[in-house]
């Protein structure tokens, strides 16, 4: 008896992924390695600070190094294709397929120069932070079935809230713990306005920025500049140093000398999957983003969980707004948050509405994100603003389903009214 | 007799809301201001002076709002006429603003949410800069060439959307805030190209527009109101033909209240979805061109300045209906031009006339609670915002 | 158990309106564990209002309700599920996203307090359902990768999770072969051993008089007939729903024997969906395709009409072949089509009347330059709804303001308006109430007497049999048989279907 050759989704989805990635893999020897015209040494440092010193640095040739990472990322890709062929996850194969490419990219991009790779991934994860806060609120909403485009006045109150209260107070506590009030406010109108008026909350979501981004700047005019000394001249957080984790070779200073935000949003983003998978509340979560009226059949009080959900998203992304003020410069600025929010929209929609996914899509942002910085000062043949584009394209490409298509979660967006007129 | 009584009523009953609504939002917004004086907090103890502190410090700003939109007594000292100056730039910003708006507008009543007017407008922008300055042509065919181009890139950057969103069922909402940030990066980039770079300078500013090219001012030099505005109304009015009088606006509107109905009656989804799209495209494009070849004359960096995202509160003040749309772009011009003043005038800052905005159109929103507050029954209220889901 | 097997629920003097409008007027009805019940009735006879008052969706206006020895003036869905009723509707209401087990735990998770799911015992919890219902699926696929049928079976396997008493379960027939109707019903037999009271739900009176025990009929909101199962013969079920004596003569027209085709159809094929349907049809014949939900003909219908995606084949109307996959060159030929609902797919609720019945081929009102004609707009709008006897005073009314049967023969109006040569009516008269039916089918034999030819797809067999000359059987995707005007028999039918 011949196979049947009806895949399940999940199937397809490998599939499509462990050919794109084959794709990719031949597309970077040719252009970063056939078509590469000079070839000159690439350095590699390591070296952060004080850490156990294992490597300090690696030089090697470009072309070499374009060509030995692509032909590295087609074995990953043809292992990727055999594990779809057997019916295996194939994560782990994309996951080193993808960083193969990256590091053709690099010895490509960087042709006769210096790569601080430990600092290139210090500032992706610095870069990143904001983008999981806000991600994570997207999650914690979206998964709920509501839609969440504030994200980024979320974020630009928690700044604000933190900045000054820092700086009124003159300690940074203070800025911490009130930056998630001011984020939940923000979710407060979100959570009326979607769910007591039955409003679109896309268009919701909009107002409440323009909202944000007035009040913010209204206020920084008026008060934050004239009286600057008192109002936006906070302390900022000094990193803590973990003892031990933080003297692990390369990953050490990365991650486990930061400030107090950082560990906590590695708690948050830890809780968030945990409770999301593990828990009753978890379950509740996901049949109410999924299905309402099933939910409600079961005894779940609907509107309750969305309205409590949307306000814990406020608290998680005005915590993340924080960052930006009491976790990096201390003063407040103008629209400070740029655009942010709508790159952890972009990165929980890449990471299809999972908080890992979201989380992963995030640090690849940023990973860019501060690639472009690191590249713009070293010269490269690629203009910067194109690498500033990316996170927006991969999301386009992500939600038109050139490689598999991301859906959300089914009630995403859609109000609920018991027995209503439907 | 009776039906114009009828229409009377109808309209009243249409207005009561936004007017409503606005009234709502500037008391908001004055309350505010008033608050956001630090020297009224000493006068707690005196609630008198507390009060009138408070109501002139708000009523300070609102009235050099007014003058900075419609007419200044300072500026008459010359000659009476240039008092009207303001009103002027009060036509400048709305010429934009109603082109944005009628985008999204239009996008709105094919049931599509239009985020992406400022991306539009940016390429509409880029494309009669570039026939602005790039080619030598006669007066008048040299600014409709400009138009056209402005037209033709923003109408294919719109109808990308569009057709993505019909052949793949991507979100046009996701779809067109990343297009936005696209735009300003491309726009960046193009900016730092040799063919964008204006001679003997290094910032992001692109050669002058030539004259010809240019919109004709209307009363002179004096004013900077230009024929961009008249372009406005006259697009307005045939957007306002195109929904209502054709049965193209027909199959919009169709689409627009239900997509598998429309199907259905044998209409092409795909093909009104994009085609709206780049209609939209083409109007906000529409924008950046009178934007660029009617005031600023260059392309820079920042040329689309919030156009693009004014227009989506624009639209919903305006109830998705062109006329509407007409006059709350003038509205919103007005607040902006008169933000101007306020913010030298007095100490605040225009970013009070975001606040307003966004007020505005979350009581409009919000039906239920403007009725609410002012004990209402007869207030029609719009289903323009009903919502949908990510999926839809 | 024992207790269990003696309890008895139901309800008592049910009111209840919506707006003035009585859904259900004075019902009562009971159901002993152990029982198989049967509601039965037509559209809007109030069946699902009381389904919704049961499970706690709606609160009854006065009334009682009575599960086992308490009784309530109301439930809420909560109260509902704590005193083991449960509803499984038509969608089922499964989190597609869930796994198989996750969507069997839910509710138990949700009723006890423990705050922390564990894998073990998600899957535990499932087994043990799917076990008890003596029903083996894989627990850890998604629900959204499953079969309608099994999708059926973990409702069911959720419900008994629940230490269900009383299972409702609406029309849960409609999609299923015969096979699986069989499997069905087993489990229902195992539940019934558990002294489970089932109710089910449906019209389909086959079904009903082999599982249920007791019945009880339902029209206009009140209990027009109960009583023991056995008692009830086929024509008095139907009798007692419709309130009409059903001796439903045939009205189709006569035929002229002719040998011209208005269409036809060759080995249209679209795998897995449909696969080498050939038929054609004459000039003011009436043909008739019915099959079960599932088996491809509401693609086919769509397939002719291009909406639906046609791999191979031909379509040709009048001789020549259309160009598939669009349905405008459909429209272009000549071919209409009514879709099967109307609210979703049919109608633009919330546009006036007339704007409905001019919406296809709008471009026939179009004056130089593209622009509408609007007194030709009115004037059509003006005849459609007098020719149609749609009940309104202004055709500039929102079409939501009318009732079901004058909303399907908007949609009927706006096709006819086309003057097709060929209309394909996708379930012409679902949800319309019996009077409107009539009218609708009548609106059918005077237009094929005219000349304009009908596919009219169904799953209401007496129906077909009133209204058509030919009938074709589609199951899987394939023509299984053609029932030509002679033989044309309610039972034969049915059979053939299932």
């Amino acid at each position: 008896m011949s196979k049947v050759s009806t895949l399940t989704p999940v199937q397809k989805r490998r599939r499509r992924g462990a050919f794109t990635l084959l794709i990719l893999s031949i597309g970077s020897l040719v252009g970063f390695g056939i078509l590469q015209k000079n070839t000159a040494p690439v350095t590699y440092r390591f070296v952060l600070e004080k850490e156990w010193i294992a490597i300090n640095e690696w030089t090697l040739d470009s072309r070499t190094g374009s060509y030995g990472f692509s032909i590295a990322a087609i074995l990953f890709s043809l292992w990727a294709i055999i594990s779809f062929r057997r019916n295996k996850k194939i994560q782990l194969q994309s996951a080193l397929g993808g960083f193969s490419i990256l590091m053709a990219f690099l010895c490509w991009a960087a042709s006769g120069k210096m790569i601080p790779f430990t600092g290139l991934l210090q500032g992706a994860l610095l870069l990143s932070v904001p983008l999981i806060f806000g991600a994570m609120a997207g999650v914690l909403c979206e998964r709920s079935g509501v839609i969440n485009i504030a994200i980024e006045g979320q974020l630009l109150a928690g700044a604000f809230a933190a900045g000054v209260v820092a700086s009124l107070t003159q300690n940074t506590t203070w800025g911490l713990l009130v930056a998630p009030i001011a984020g939940a406010l923000i979710s407060l109108i979100l959570a009326v306005f979607a769910i007591k008026f039955s409003i679109d909350q896309v268009i919701l979501g909009f107002v409440i920025n323009v909202l944000v981004i007035g009040m913010t700047s209204f206020l920084y005019k008026k008060l934050l500049i004239p009286y600057q000394n008192t109002w936006n001249s906070g302390p900022i957080l000094t990193p803590i140093e973990i003892p031990f984790l933080s003297k692990i070779p390369l990953l050490g200073p990365i991650f486990f000398n930061q400030t107090i935000i950082v560990y906590l949003m590695y708690i948050i983003v830890a809780v968030i999957h945990l409770s999301l998978f593990k828990t009753r509340w978890g379950l509740r979560t996901r049949a109410v983003g999924e299905h309402p009226t099933a939910a409600d059949s079961v005894g779940i009080k609907v509107n309750n969980l969305r309205f409590r959900n949307v306000i814990f998203a406020g608290l998680v992304a005005g915590l993340g707004g924080a960052y930006f003020t009491v976790g990096a410069v201390g003063a407040f600025g103008k629209e400070m948050t740029a655009g942010k929010g709508f790159i952890a929209l972009a990165a929980l929609i890449f990471g299809r509405w999972s908080p890992i996914g979201a989380v992963m899509a995030a640090l690849l942002f940023g990973f860019a994100d501060n690639l472009q910085g690191v590249l713009s000062i070293t010269g490269t043949p690629i203009p910067s603003e194109f690498m500033l584009m990316a996170p927006y394209i991969a999301t386009i490409i992500a939600v038109t389903g050139f490689i598999g298509r991301v859906r959300a979660p089914a009630a995403d967006g859609i109000p609920y009214n018991r027995g209503g007129s439907n | 007799m009776s039906s114009i009584k009828n229409k009377v009523s109808e309209t009243m009953r249409a207005i009561t809301l936004p007017l409503l609504a606005f009234f709502l939002a500037i008391l908001s917004g004055g309350l505010l201001i008033a608050f956001s004086n630090p020297e009224i907090y000493s006068l707690w103890k005196s609630p008198l002076k507390f009060l009138s502190t408070g109501f002139a410090s708000a009523g300070d700003a609102y009235l050099a709002l007014i003058q900075g939109s419609i007419f200044d007594q300072n500026l008459t000292s010359k000659n009476f006429l240039l008092g009207f100056y303001p009103l002027s730039e009060t036509f400048v910003i709305a010429a934009p603003l109603i082109l944005t708006g009628l985008s999204v507008t239009l996008a709105f009543r094919a049931g599509l949410f239009n985020i992406g007017a400022q991306g539009q407008f940016i390429f509409g922008a880029i494309g009669a800069s570039y026939v602005g300055f790039h080619y030598n042509l006669p007066p008048v065919i040299h600014a409709v060439a400009a138009l056209l181009g402005a037209m033709l890139c923003a109408g294919l950057w719109g109808g990308l959307v569009g057709f993505l969103k019909a052949r793949t069922g991507a979100h046009e909402v996701i779809v067109t805030i990343m297009l936005n940030y696209i735009s300003i990066y491309f726009l960046l980039w193009l900016l730092s190209t040799q063919t964008f770079l204006r001679k003997g300078r290094q910032d992001p500013i692109a050669p002058p527009v030539q004259e010809n090219a240019q919109l004709p001012k209307l009363f002179g030099i004096d004013y900077r109101i230009n024929l961009g505005i008249f372009i406005a109304l006259g697009v307005a009015y045939l957007i306002h033909i195109l929904l209502t009088r054709t049965t193209v606006g027909f199959q919009f509107r169709s689409v627009g209240a239900n997509t598998l109905a429309a199907k259905t009656a044998g209409m092409s989804v795909p093909f009104v979805m994009t085609s709206v799209m780049v209609i939209c495209g083409a109007l906000a494009g529409l924008g950046g061109a009178v934007q660029v070849l009617g005031s600023e004359y260059a392309l820079t960096a920042g040329v689309a300045g919030s156009f693009g995202f004014d227009a989506i509160t624009v639209a919903l003040l305006g109830r998705a209906k062109p006329l509407g749309t007409v006059l709350a772009a003038l509205l919103f011009g007005a607040l902006r031009a008169g933000g101007l003043t306020m913010q030298a005038n007095t100490t605040t800052p225009i970013d009070i006339v975001l606040v307003i905005q966004a007020l505005v159109v979350l009581f409009i929103a919000a039906p239920t609670m403007v009725r609410a507050i002012f004990r209402l029954k007869n207030v029609k209220s719009g289903t323009d915002m009903a919502a949908k889901g990510w999926n839809g | 158990m024992v207790t269990l097997l003696t309890a008895e629920y139901g309800v008592e003097n049910i009111v209840k309106s919506f707006g003035g409008a009585r859904a259900l007027s004075g019902v009562s009805l009971s159901v002993k564990g152990g029982e198989v019940h049967c509601i039965a009735g037509e559209n809007g006879s109030g069946k699902s209002t009381l389904i919704k008052i049961m499970s706690g969706v709606h609160a009854p206006d006065s009334g009682l309700i009575r599960l086992g020895d308490k009784s309530f003036t109301q439930l809420s869905p909560r109260e509902a599920v704590r005193e083991g009723v449960q509803v499984i509707f038509q969608d089922f209401s499964l989190l597609p996203n869930l796994t198989v087990a996750e969507n069997i735990a839910l509710p138990t998770y949700i009723l006890k307090n423990s705050r922390l799911l564990s894998k073990k015992q998600t899957n535990q919890l499932a087994t043990n359902a799917l076990d008890l219902i003596g029903v083996d699926i894989d627990i850890n696929a998604p629900v959204a990768d499953i079969s309608i049928a099994s999708k059926q079976l973990i409702a069911i396997a959720r419900a008994t999770n629940l230490g269900v008493k009383m299972l409702f379960m609406d029309e849960p027939t409609t999609a299923l072969t015969r096979k699986e109707i069989k499997r069905l019903f087993e489990v229902v037999e195992q539940i019934k051993a558990r002294g489970v009271a089932t109710v089910f739900v449906s019209h389909k009176i086959d079904e009903i008089q082999e599982i249920c025990n007791t019945i009880t009929i339902l029209r206009n909101g009140e209990v027009v007939s109960d009583g023991m199962m056995k008692d009830f013969k086929r024509q008095g079920i139907s009798q007692a729903m419709t309130g009409l004596d059903v001796s439903e003569t045939r009205i189709a027209p006569k035929l002229k024997k002719s040998n011209d085709k208005v269409i036809e159809v060759k080995n249209l094929t679209t795998k897995p969906t449909f696969s080498n349907v050939s038929f054609s049809i004459a000039p003011g014949e009436i043909l008739g395709m019915t099959g079960l939900l599932g088996s491809g003909r509401t693609e086919l219908a769509e397939a002719i009409f291009g909406q639906y995606p046609v791999d191979s084949g031909e379509v040709i109307v009048d001789g020549k072949p259309i160009h598939l996959n669009s349905s405008s060159a459909a429209l272009k030929a000549g071919i209409g089509y009514v879709p099967p609902d109307r609210l979703t797919q049919g109608l633009f609720l919330e546009q006036s009347i007339l704007n409905n019945l001019v919406a296809v081929g709008i471009d026939q009102y179009q004056s130089s330059g593209g622009r509408l004609a609007k007194s030709r707009l009115a004037e059509a709008g003006d005849r459609w709804i007098k020719d149609l006897r749609i009940k309104t005073k202004n055709p500039l009314n929102p079409v939501s303001s009318l009732s079901g049967g004058n909303q399907q023969r908007v949609v009927l109006a706006k096709w006819l308006a086309m003057n097709p040569h060929l209309m394909i009516l996708n379930g012409p008269t679902v949800g319309v109430d019996i009077g409107s039916k009539r009218e609708i089918l009548e609106i059918i034999r005077d237009r094929a007497q005219e000349g304009m030819s009908f596919l009219v797809v169904s799953d209401d067999i007496p129906e077909l049999i009133q209204i058509c000359h030919r009938v074709i059987v589609i199951k899987n995707g394939q023509i299984s048989k053609e029932f030509s005007e002679e033989q044309l028999d309610e039972t034969v039918l049915y059979k053939e279907l299932s």
